[in-house]
């Protein structure tokens, strides 16, 4: 299996961004050593942000995937941003049961 | 608290709003597809940057980043030069192609705020136009959230001392001021621009509707697009209708005309030539310009009847050499298409001419071909424009009216402006025992005594010949002639033979 890199924008450290944050590492633990990302805070790297034409906060890109792959929100609902971002079936399930969703 | 206000450098609007934009305020613009909104707010910025030396940043929703940079380049804005030299920045919220991505729990605008504030705090930037917010609303449904995070915006905006105008879309020129409620939560001001028909023509208007706190002119005011500039506000309503004022008089280039009205019209009166076809409206407006350019004067012709070279021959076979004063460059005649332009545009291309020519005398042949070119309120308007930027000037105006009917009767121009002009003569055709005469009459002359009587003239190759008062002759003005056998055929019995129909 090819290698899962996303990028999350988060803006501050507030509970959204946390929130966020949360919910990517417990869909990258799903995904083994296959899954990375890592963590743009767009007030401290605004360019990366004005880079990547993001304009809400949280959002979730897969890296090198474009623009198509990316899903905006805190992820609350893992199973729906796996299906938002097509990607393949997770191997192991997610940490937390209540983080799947029903 | 009086509230600062920020010129805006956007001719007319400053006029309009008493002052420009209240500085560190968020201003809407509302406007239905295709009123203007973008042009607008890419004129806050040109014109900070262009006159006042203070940068911008545009924040675009809806067109993209080069269509923006290539459809304002027709306006004069080189906004690519601008980005180059560190006085425009760009923010690009245009849509994705692949549409709005997919909202999974709760988010915010905070990168959109991350990157505004950048881009404001990199080039220092004292102006922000977002345009258009709609696109937004439209892509995304929890506009709840949007209004939030938008007012968020805004608020951060002006504690940075920036002032901001962003546009919003209506689906109606008189509903709701806009579809999403902008206005509610994000503006302290509103401006609206409206594109309406009215009688068959495109009439633009802009109308400030709050400006909180602040004093600002009421109502409707045209506007017109044009290159090289973008929007040009007609501050019409804000125009005083002055009576004139001077007592100097001048000659109307017709000594008998003169001595009609006691000396002369007003140094800085307006005077209405109302006639119909071939009475010598035209005749009239030469021996003006020619008395004119005698008295060392500068004219200024308007011609939308005739082309100048029909203008210079019909001049010459009256006796007038308009070649000679235009090569001594006190006689410019300005050629014009009626249905060329709108009338919005003719008067702000007239005014410059009056601007750059700098006369003392200015005829317009004929008011009655502009009328027919837009709606009875656009055509007021341009008269109510056009006489009071004569009179501020101290210039003397001729208009030209041509009636419908060949006899008698007045023209729909004369209906509509005769209160606005300070003088009206009548050129009237007599019928009598079979043979056209014609009668002049001065009907009125604010601020001065005139004579009363109606005169017989007549036309050769030196112009206009005003004879005595018609005797036995009433109903001239009405056109219904009825005759007493008295008076009948003195005035200009010994004329007749050298009546031409140059005229």
């Amino acid at each position: 299996m090819n290698e899962l890199r996303f990028r999350l924008y988060v803006a501050g450290e507030g509970p959204r961004s946390h929130r966020a944050a949360e919910s990517v590492r417990r869909l990258c633990a799903a995904y083994g050593s296959t899954a990375s990302y890592d963590l743009v805070d767009v007030t401290q790297d605004p360019l990366a942000a004005e880079r990547a034409r993001v304009l809400m906060t949280p959002t979730l890109d897969l890296a090198g995937s474009g623009a198509e792959r990316r899903v905006i929100g805190d992820l609350s609902d893992l199973a729906r941003v796996i299906e938002a971002l097509g990607l393949p079936p997770a191997p192991s399930p997610f940490l937390s049961d209540t983080a799947g969703g029903p | 608290m009086t509230i600062e206000k920020q010129p805006t450098g956007m001719a007319g609007f400053d006029v309009i709003s008493e002052g420009g934009l209240p500085r560190r305020r968020a201003t809407l613009i509302a406007g239905t597809a295709g009123s203007a909104k973008t042009v607008f707010a890419v004129q806050f910025l040109a014109c900070g940057i262009e006159q006042a030396g203070e940068h911008g940043v545009f924040v675009t929703f809806e067109d993209g980043v080069g269509a923006i940079r290539d459809n304002m380049r027709g306006f004069g804005w080189d906004i690519a030069r601008w980005e180059r030299e560190g006085k425009w920045r760009f923010v690009d919220a245009s849509p994705s192609a692949d549409g709005p991505a997919p909202v999974i729990g709760d988010f915010d605008l905070g990168a959109l705020l991350a990157r505004i504030e950048h881009a404001v705090v990199e080039c220092g930037a004292k102006r922000v136009s977002l345009d258009s917010l709609n696109a937004l609303f439209v892509q995304f449904s929890e506009h709840s959230v949007l209004r939030a995070e938008l007012f968020r915006i805004t608020e951060r905006l002006k504690r940075m001392g920036v002032t901001v105008v962003f546009t919003g879309e209506r689906t109606e020129e008189y509903g709701p001021i806009t579809r999403f409620g902008l206005e509610e939560f994000v503006a302290d001001n509103v401006v609206i621009l409206r594109n309406l028909l009215d009688n068959e023509r495109r009439r633009r208007t802009v109308e400030i509707l709050k400006l909180r706190g602040a004093p600002h002119q009421r109502g409707e005011f045209p506007f017109t697009i044009r290159t090289n500039e973008g929007v040009v506000v007609l501050p019409l309503s804000g125009l005083q209708l002055t009576q004139s004022s001077s007592t100097k008089r001048v000659t109307s280039g017709v000594k008998e005309l003169d001595a009609m009205c006691r000396g002369g019209f007003f140094r800085d009166s307006i005077v209405l030539v109302s006639g119909a076809t071939g009475t010598g409206k035209t005749l009239l407006v030469t021996q003006f310009m020619a008395g004119g350019f005698e008295a060392g004067e500068r004219c200024l012709l308007f011609a939308f009847e005739e082309s100048r070279d029909q203008l210079v021959r019909n001049a010459e076979a009256w006796g007038f050499d308009y070649g000679r004063m235009e090569r001594e460059e006190r006689l410019k005649i300005v050629n014009r298409y009626p249905h060329a332009t709108s009338i919005e545009d003719h008067l702000v291309d007239m005014l410059r001419e009056i601007e750059a020519f700098r006369p003392t005398r200015v005829a317009i042949d004929s008011l009655s071909a502009l009328e027919r070119v837009t709606s009875l309120r656009g055509f007021r308007e341009f008269v109510i424009a056009m006489t009071s930027s004569l009179k501020t000037r101290e210039i003397a105006g001729l208009f030209t009216s041509t009636t419908a009917g060949l006899l008698g009767g007045g023209s729909v121009t004369e209906k509509h402006i005769s209160t606005l002009t300070d003088s009206i003569i009548l050129l009237r055709y007599v019928e009598s025992f079979g043979r056209m005469r014609r009668a002049i009459a001065v009907l009125k002359m604010r601020g001065s005594d005139h004579e009363h009587d109606i005169h017989e003239y007549t036309i050769d190759g030196q112009g206009i010949h005003i004879h005595e008062p018609f005797r036995g002759v009433s109903g001239i003005l009405a056109g219904q002639f009825s005759f007493d056998e008295s008076g009948m055929g003195d005035g200009a019995a010994g004329s007749r033979q050298h009546d031409s129909d140059t005229a």
